[in-house]
Order: structure tokens, then sequence, then C-alpha cells
């Protein structure tokens, strides 16, 4: 017999999403959820290739390309949004298997490696061109999209964006898919030894994972107005890791509570400067002391309190 | 092209000396630290403080950024890094984070705006070679001081105890245990050392730059393109892997601007690893 | 004609010869042993027919086709599965979801189809998971497909390991040492089970094995190797009886230090 509570639960809790802007808070808490929705779309697509083994620690490279790929379409070539939009997440898509089909044949640190430099070139290079990219200090006056202009717009557009993600991600994670990156993950030659082409695998999950980096930043771009290098870094790549790695890998939620709690907590406690430093030592702590992320905490409790 | 010659030499010896701690770390202990380049960042910065607002002498100031990032070394390996051996990316993950909380640590501490510290050096060296070329004192010493650490690196590593237990733990744990060789503190004093010259790097390329918190992003991803070229497990290729990238890097930089010498540094890490991921010397993957 | 055959295959690593012109073939049907002392390079031997080692000359032939070369996946998928000698279980994932993903070898991508869950994806799903049960059921490891595969002894992870290639649905099925750490007990049921399915489905199997009497018992050819050279290739009757075959295992002990 299905449980019924788990349904009614989701339904309340969309109706209380989409009731949200309705209910008079601030333009700033709205401000606050669109963020981390945003996060929550790119922190699921970069987990479904954390499964695979493969440690992307240059995500927000992705970001930033359907940021001004979107940003470039529009200006640039006077597109209008939404061809914009989703082309900007076949661009980010395109260069992640571009850089996947050479990259994701090593693993480990050699992989961690070579984002971490893809994510650093990428800024340079923007940050040198003056044109198009507007260098070190971005581009500026971009456009709402006709019929966006609102901040609640914004937050559907985002909300919409995100539950899409997840439904995905948690999709591909409950169908063999999931099982096959898993597996690819952990032994991954007992997973060719029975038929499962690794590289395929990695390469559409780096490929989906981009893909929706890239339109969450095509949505950054148009409601933010602004974009510049220094808004994709290696510590927006390490926050997303960090989601993932606070938040637990096991199954979908870890990356949704990661980047929940992880994406309001610094502003709850208005850490500005101090945010990469809370992230890092929230990272340190889990490693060293909760293997599997705060979505372990009540096992852990639980096992303490058998122990009694 | 004596100009390209004398960039090249600069970069690479640089280059080795950032490098050789990040090799000395991963074939000491197989840890991947992202946070090197926070070391680099904090010699810097120690010098800063040494030299500026405590008035120190140049030299002690090297000595003494030395020793703290020695020590800020050893605190790591034996509080942090030890927690978290063997599994998987648990240390990489660890320096991940360590690599955050250096460089927003300092953001806080040092604040946002850019630190110089005196040019220590003054006046140039004029050499008749070709046309007669001209070189800051300033670059000498640095190549100079580079050699220098170098050199003595490889004294300790080749004909010292310490050094000698360090290629042991390099090459066989097990067998430099049953040799007697204590493998935790050898360990701990070789992350330590790593380190140091990380922070030596940014302490004698201190006076020629602009310091800031996350001066250490692009010199960390130099030193794995220049270990990943060398090969992963090899200190002499350290040697091999910094002259290709900084004679590379030269080259580019007189054909083109600065970014693209960077970029060439990423382009060389990519060919590498799909050509040949062991690098020129080092050992599988 | 054979359906695989080996010609003249060699393998370097580095200076290291491990294979040396291996030469033999494969009927369909046939069950074929492979036996030497350590180090004669009989799992290299496995590495390069299923395509973890990319051989340094010679070639193997399924049928008509060389697949020397190609990624390992492909050839599993030709229908050339192998088992591991080493653990490669993951531990923390079920035996059973172990044999639904080998069981995934005959299915197509099927993105779209488990994003929207459609009925005909589910519907092979639940055909995967029925025939995941049954294989289970046929290695005697039902009662444990919900266990975690960390749990399992040492001859239930191979019963496991020979599930899983059978799930492929294989044409040759290599198993690598399957009787290697196994007690008396489990023995004596493994080769049971493996009797009853080679009686039910004829497939033919290429074994390594160590041990003499299972080799000898199963096995219509065996092959020798040592030294990474094949030294004697025939009936049981007739590589016990070769001189050199004895040598290569008594020698084995002057030649320790080699």
């Amino acid at each position: 017999m299905k449980n019924i509570r788990k349904p009614i639960a989701i339904s309340i809790g969309l109706i209380l999403l989409v009731l949200l802007p309705k209910a008079g808070i601030s333009n700033y808490t709205i401000h606050l959820f669109i963020i981390t929705l945003l996060n929550i779309t790119c922190t699921v697509g970069l987990w479904l290739i954390v499964e695979t083994g493969q440690l992307s620690i240059g995500h927000a490279a992705f970001m930033c390309i359907g940021a001004y790929a979107s940003t470039l379409f529009v200006l640039k070539l006077g597109l209008p949004f939404w061809p914009s939009f989703f082309g900007a997440g076949l661009v980010s898509g395109f260069i992640a298997v571009c850089l996947g089909i050479p990259s994701l044949r090593v693993k480990g640190a050699y992989f961690a490696i070579l984002t971490f430099g893809f994510g650093e070139a990428l800024r340079l290079i923007i940050s040198a061109l003056v044109n198009p990219f507007g260098g070190v200090n971005g581009i500026v006056g971009i456009p709402n999209p006709k019929g966006f202009g609102s901040v609640a717009s914004y937050y559907y557009f985002s909300l919409v964006l995100a539950l899409l993600s997840i439904y995905l991600t948690k999709r591909l994670h409950s169908s063999h898919w999931g099982l096959n990156f898993r597996f690819i993950g952990h032994e991954d030659s007992l997973a060719e030894s029975v038929g499962i082409d690794i590289m395929w695998h990695k390469v559409i999950a780096f490929m989906l994972a981009a893909i929706l980096a890239g339109l969450a930043g095509s949505i950054f771009a148009h409601y933010h107005h602004y974009i510049a290098p220094d808004f994709f870094t290696f510590y927006e790549s390490v926050s997303f890791i960090s989601f993932i790695i606070v938040g637990g890998t096991g199954n979908v939620w870890g990356p949704i509570t990661g980047a929940i709690v992880l994406t309001i907590v610094p502003e709850v406690l208005e850490l500005k400067e101090s945010r990469p430093l809370f992230y890092g030592g929230l990272i340190m702590a889990v490693v060293m002391f909760l293997q599997n992320g705060i979505v372990d905490i009540p096992n852990l409790i639980q096992r303490k309190i058998r122990w009694r | 092209m004596e100009q390209i010659f004398l960039d090249g030499l600069q970069l690479s010896l640089f280059y080795i000396l950032v490098a050789l701690g990040l090799a000395m770390v991963f074939s000491i202990l197989d840890i991947v630290n992202f946070a090197h380049g926070e070391f680099y960042m904090l010699g810097a910065f120690a010098v800063y403080y040494a030299v500026q607002r405590w008035h120190l002498p140049y030299v002690l100031g090297v000595i003494a950024a030395f020793l703290f990032v020695f020590a800020v070394g050893m605190f790591c390996e034996r509080f942090l890094f030890r927690r978290v051996e063997g599994v998987g990316y648990n240390a990489l993950v660890l320096s991940i984070g360590l690599s955050l909380v250096l460089s927003s640590g300092a953001l806080n501490l040092f604040g946002t705006r850019d630190k110089a510290v005196d040019t220590v050096v003054q006046g140039v060296l004029r050499l008749s070679i070709g046309e007669g070329i001209s070189i800051s004192w300033e670059r000498v010493t640095i190549m100079a001081c580079a050699l220098l650490f170098i050199g003595l690196t490889f004294l300790l590593i080749h004909h010292t105890k310490l050094g000698r237990a360090m290629r042991a733990i390099a090459q066989n744990k097990a067998a430099a245990m049953q040799l007697g060789v204590d493998i935790q503190r050898d360990s701990m004093l070789g992350f330590a050392l790593g380190c140091g010259l990380a922070g030596l790097a940014g302490a004698i390329i201190a006076p020629a730059i602009y310091l800031y918190p996350s001066m250490g992003l692009v010199p960390c991803i130099k030193a794995f393109v220049v270990i990943v070229l060398g090969g992963m497990g090899s200190i002499h290729g350290v040697v091999v892997g910094g002259f290709i990238l900084g004679f590379l890097e030269a080259t580019t930089r007189f054909l083109t601007t600065g970014v693209w010498a960077d970029f060439v540094a990423f382009l060389v890490l990519v060919a590498v690893l799909i050509i040949k991921p062991t690098g020129m010397m080092g050992q599988k993957l | 004609m054979a359906l695989l055959r080996i010609e003249n295959l060699c393998k370097n690593f580095g200076g290291l010869r491990a294979l040396q012109d291996i030469t033999f073939s494969v009927g369909s049907g046939e069950v074929l042993g492979i036996i030497g002392p350590n180090g004669a390079g009989k799992s290299t031997l496995f590495n390069v027919i299923s395509g973890f080692e990319k051989p340094t000359s010679g070639e193997v032939f399924l049928g008509e086709q060389d697949i020397s070369g190609l990624k390992p996946s492909a050839i599993a998928r030709l229908g050339v599965v192998r088992t591991w000698q080493e653990n490669k279980l993951v531990k923390d994932e079920t035996v059973k979801q172990h044999v639904v993903l080998s069981c995934g070898i005959s299915k197509g991508f099927q993105f779209l189809g488990a994003v929207f869950n459609t009925s005909s994806y589910g519907s092979s799903r639940k055909a995967m998971e029925e025939k995941a049960h049954s294989l289970l059921e046929s290695v005697d490891l039902s009662s444990l497909s919900t266990s975690r595969a960390g749990e399992l002894t040492h001859g239930q992870q191979r019963l496991l390991g020979i599930a899983m290639g059978l799930a492929c649905e294989p044409r040759i099925l290599m198993l690598d040492e399957p009787f290697t750490g196994m007690n008396t007990q489990e023995i004596r049921f493994a080769s049971r089970v493996l009797t009853r399915i080679m009686d039910e489905v004829k497939f033919t199997l290429i074994m390594i094995e160590h041990n003499m009497r299972l080799v000898m018992g199963f096995c219509k050819r065996i092959i020798v190797l040592d030294h990474g050279i094949k030294i004697a290739e025939g009936s049981p009757a007739e590589v016990s009886a070769n001189k050199d075959v004895i040598q290569a295992y008594l020698g084995v002990s002057k030649h320790a230090g080699a």
C-alpha cells in the first residue's frame, strides 16, 4: 500500500512555496529564496556527476557560461529571451561535453585538478577580454525578459526550474541510471565487465549537470542585471561541493538540504566576507567527523542512543 | 630572445620552488593539497607583517615566514589531515575546505586592500650578453633565492637522515616502518616542509608583487601543472616540469599578453592528462 | 568455426613479458580450463580477452570479429563476460542491486523512459527485477537479496559474481578463480550450482582455477600457462601426465626467487 503521507506532504509544501510571495514577506527574503533555488538547481546536477566518482570543483564555470551566453545572445545578437535561455543551457552542455570527453577519462585528484584549472582558466579569459565579455568589470544592464520584472516573477521562474531539476535528478537516481552511476563511482571495472559504458554515462551526467547550471546562470544574469567573472570563482564552485558534502550524497534530499541550509544560515548569521570561512570550516568538520553529511545526523544519534 | 631566456629562467625557478613542496606532500603522504597556494600566500603575508609592521630586516622576515608557515603546516598535518587518512577523497576535500578557511581567514585578518612590501633590492644589473640587456637586481635576487632553496631542499632529501626517511616513506611505507622510520613524525615534518617551501616562494616574491588573500590560487594551479607535467610522484620531475612550464609561459608571454600565458598552463594540463597522464617521470595514476 | 580464437597474443608490461605468443581456440559449448603456477599470466590473459588490457600484439577473434582493442563494456555486450578474482563488489549496495545492474546489459539507453517513468520503462524494469530474482534463486542467494554485499561470506560473494555474469546472458562466461578461498562445503555447493546451470543454459565456459580436482572435473580441455607461455594443451588426463606441466608446478619452489 503506497504511503499516502508523502504525496500529501509534498503537495502542501508545493502550495506553500507557490503562495510564498503573496505572504507579504520582504523582497530581500524572496531574493534569498531565489538564490537558494538557483543553488539547488546547480547542486542537484553536480550531485549526478559526483555520484559517478568524479569530483568536479569547477562547476561554477558552467553557471558562468550560461550567464554570459544568455546575456550575449540577448544583448549582442538581439535574440529574444527564451531562445537565449535554452541556448545558454545548450552552450553550457556543449562545452561540458567538449571538456568531458578528454577529461572524464581521468579520475580522482587528476580530474579535480583539471576542473579546478578549467574554472580558473575560464575566469581569466573572461576577465581579460573586454570585448565581448566586458572584462573584469563584467556586463551591466542585462534586461528583464518580457513579462518578468518583479522579484516574485523571478521567484516563480527559479522555483519551476528547481522543481524540474529535482524531478529530473530524482528520477534518474531511482532508475537504472542512478544504479549505474553509483557502481561506476565505486567499482568502475565491475560496471564495465557487465557491459556498462563508463565514458558515456559520465559524459551524460557531466553534460546534464552543466545544462542545469547553465540555465540557472541565465536566470541569474537576467535577475541580477549584472554579471562579472568574480561571481563565478573557485569559491563558488566549492560552495556547491560543500552543499553536497554537508547535506549528504545518499539521495537527492542531501544536496537539497545542504543547499538550503548553507545558503540561508550564512545570511541569517550575516556573514559576508566570512562566508568561505564558514563553508570551508563546515567541509572540514564534516570530512573529519561526519562522514555522511548532515543527513546522517539522525542516524548517528540513533546509534548513540542504542549503544547506551 | 634573451628576454625569453631570462623570463623563462625566472618563471621556471619560481615554479619549481612552489611545486616542490606540493610534490613532496603528495609523494610522502599521498595528499593532493589544494590549500598549497594558501601556504604560499601566508608566507608572503608573513613577510609583509615582519617587514612593514614590525620593521624587521627582510632576511629575518623570510626566515620568520618560513618558520611560521612550517608551524602552520605541522599543525594542519597533525590535527587535520591525520584524522582523515586513507579513504578516497577525504584528504583532498579536506584540503579544499582548508583552502577556503585560510584564504577567507586571511581576508578577514588582513582586509581587502592589496598590500605591498617595500622593494628590498634596488637597482638594475646590466649584462653584456648579445646587445646588452638589463635585469633588475630584484629579479636576480628572486632567482638566486629560489635556486638556493631548491638546492637546499635537494641536499636535505638526498643527504640527511630526515630526507632518507622521507624518501623511504614515499617509496614504501611498510618497508620504511620496518626499517625503524618514525612514519608519523617524519610524514608530519615532510608535510610541514612542503608547506614551508610554498611559504618561502611567497616570501621571496613578496617585494615584487601586490599581496592579496586569494593570491595563492593561480600559483597553486601552476604548481599542479608542474607536477602533472613532471609526474606526480616524482621530485625530480618537478624540475623537468618547472622548466617546461616556465619557458612555455615565457614564450607565450613574449608573443601575446599575460592572460594567455596562464591559459597555456591550463592547456598544457589538459594535454598532459590526455596524452601521458603519468607525466614525464611519474608513477602510475 | 571456433567461437573464440586467440592468435599469437602477446602482452608486455614495460620490460615484463606477461604473455608470449598465446594461441588457442574455444568451440561453442566447450568448457575450457586454464591453469598454471602463480604469475603464469592467467589473469592477464583474461584481462586482455575481456578488454581490460590492450594486447601488445596478436588478435582475439569472437567468431569473425576481431575484438582485441575494443572497450571492456563493448566486449561484454558482445557476449564475452568475465568475473573477478578480487572482491569487486560494492559493499553498500544490496545483492539484488548487483544482479539488476548486470541485467541492464541488453537494454538500450532508455533515458526518456527513465525520466518520465513510462509504463514501458516500468515493465522492463520489473522484468529485470524478476530475472535478477530467479538468477539469485539459481545460485541460492535469494534469501540474501536485500542484504548488503559487504555482509556476504567469501563463497557467497563468488556466487554473486557468477550470478552477475549469468545475468549478462553471455555466449562465453569467463570465471576467474571462482572457487578460490571457499571452504569445502561452499565448493561442493558451488560446483553443484555451476553444473546445474551449465546443464540448463548452454554457454561456453572458460575457467581459471588452482583447484586441480575441480578443473579436471569440470573441464574437458585444459590449457597450461607458465611464465606467459602456453606449455601444454589437452584433456585432463593428457595434461596431468605432461612432463612440462609437472616440471612447471614442481619447479616453482626452485624458481621461487626468480
